[in-house]
């Protein structure tokens, strides 16, 4: 056989396979379509249903044909919904068996599907799901183990803490997501939390610091004090943080003693977060006996001092807004005004001039 | 019965809110972006406007601007229903002419209470 021969031979062949190769994407593509706008016709079918049954929803039986047009329904609704509602749309998803395969499928090989499941899950805070979600805080596929902890928080079950700041420790899920989780399970979790700023894990004692200063947890007072000389920088932070938050002015000498130490120590070891987040949290906790150390602050550098002045005009503010003082309309005349009232004539001035300058984008360029 | 119009790109929302207002006796009207619901609101003149921030075309909030700036329709009482839930939002969005503001994750049964609230206010 000639070259030429074997060519045309070939050129025959793809002639003969391309059109047919074409014909079958063609069909796979228009099967996959039809199948699409069959299920789109489905869902739009079952979603009065689903509406229906959430104000009956033993009336209803949404197994069979309707069931994953049901669960895809209620997948996207029920983030939404709080109340009698969501608790109906649950209930409908486990008579219809929805909730119990989704169980399973917790243990499914496929990460897709293990991540589906406990979406809906944690999205009807179903608490019979909260041990398997646990386990799978160490699934061997990243985004489901975040899934999994973002479900245990909408699930709100307490007993979930201790895996979730476990894996924290361990870094198998970030702390931002372990956050939002305590912050759903909420003050639930108190006693957890509280043990958990003893944790021998920075990574635990700062997430559960923050965790306890935005859930307004006052009991962790004493013990975010003692953090307040934590060996981490997060940790202490965190805990600084977590006291300006709360707002007890017990914690004011502590915090006091702290800025007074870090404004005497070398420059080679001064924290300077550390002194922001300190000024800044007796600001918000807005004791006056703050007011000669925050003064102080004012001399220091310009974030220090900026953060000094701010504390200091929150201070006044907030106390102004006691009260009841009438609404000022100049920014100058609001920025003296704020200025604490005990302060000497000159300090008072300074403070003025420093909050009207932080609040100029370029105030510390200004010179 | 009161004509109340619906402003979610979310279909699901839109029937959800739609089902549970339409139960109660008014009548429902559902538009899934912001020129849509501008368009409705001159044609159909509703009584409320329930309105979700975040849809294509033109936000909530542009919508509530816009109608705010029509005469005809500045009277039509605005309820946003939004994910945005920080405090900076909701005065946005009542500084943009809504008149409620409700938080998803949110109750249907308790935004009924609220457009009904709404409409006997707005009736005396």
């Amino acid at each position: 056989m000639t070259i030429r021969t074997a060519f045309e031979i070939a050129l025959l062949v793809l002639s003969l396979t391309l059109p047919l190769m074409f014909a079958t994407l063609g069909f796979l593509k228009l099967s996959r379509e039809w199948r699409s706008r069959r299920y789109d016709q489905l869902v739009e079918e079952t979603r009065p249903l689903v509406m229906a049954a959430l104000d009956a929803p033993t009336s209803i039986d949404l197994s069979g044909r309707h069931g994953a047009a049901a669960e895809t329904i209620a997948a996207s609704l029920l983030p939404q919904l709080r109340g009698a509602d969501r608790d109906n749309l649950a209930n409908l998803l486990e008579q219809g068996g929805m909730l119990p395969q989704a169980r399973q499928g917790l243990r499914s090989r496929r990460a897709a599907r293990r991540q589906r499941s406990a979406e809906l899950l944690g999205a009807a805070g179903n608490r019979r799901a909260a041990a398997g979600l646990a386990k799978m805080l160490d699934d061997r596929d990243g985004e489901v183990r975040q899934t999994a902890a973002r479900a245990l928080g909408r699930i709100g079950d307490p007993l979930s803490v201790p895996p979730l700041l476990d894996a924290l420790d361990r870094k198998r899920v970030s702390a931002h997501t372990v956050s939002m989780a305590l912050l759903r399970i909420g003050s639930a979790g108190a006693g957890e939390l509280t043990i958990a700023l003893a944790s021998d894990s920075p990574r635990v004692r700062a997430v559960a610091a923050d965790t306890t200063g935005a859930l307004g947890l006052i009991a962790a007072v004493p013990t975010l004090e003692d953090l307040l000389t934590d060996e981490n920088h997060t940790t202490r932070i965190s805990a600084v943080r977590a006291l300006g938050r709360l707002g007890v002015p017990t914690a004011t000498p502590t915090l006091i003693r702290r800025l007074q130490h870090e404004l005497v120590v070398p420059s080679l070891t001064f924290d300077d977060d550390y002194a922001r987040a300190l000024i800044t949290s007796l600001g918000q906790i807005g004791e006056r006996s703050a007011i000669p150390v925050l003064e102080q602050s004012l001399m220091r550098s310009y974030r220090l001092s900026s953060a000094a002045a701010d504390a200091l005009s929150e201070m006044g503010a907030r106390r102004a807004q006691h009260s009841n003082h009438e609404s000022l309309d100049s920014e100058d005349r609001r920025t003296s005004d704020s200025v604490p009232s005990e302060m000497s004539g000159e300090t008072r001035d300074g403070v003025a001039s420093t909050v009207a300058q932080s609040r100029t984008p370029q105030g510390n360029n200004l010179s | 019965m009161s004509r109340i119009l619906i402003a979610d790109d979310d279909r699901d929302i839109c029937e959800l809110v739609s089902f549970k207002l339409a139960a109660l006796g008014h009548h429902v009207i559902v538009e899934h972006d912001g020129e849509g619901a501008l368009a409705a609101a001159r044609t159909e003149s509703p009584d409320l406007i329930v309105l979700d921030w975040m849809m294509p075309r033109l936000t909530g909030l542009e919508v509530c601007v816009a109608l705010q700036a029509d005469p005809a329709l500045a009277r039509i009482p605005v309820i946003l229903l939004t994910a945005r839930a920080q405090d900076a939002d909701i005065q946005r969005g009542f500084n943009a002419g809504a008149n409620d503001y409700i938080v998803k994750p949110f109750s249907p049964r308790v935004l009924a209470s609220r457009v009904h609230a709404m409409l006997a206010r707005v009736s005396h």
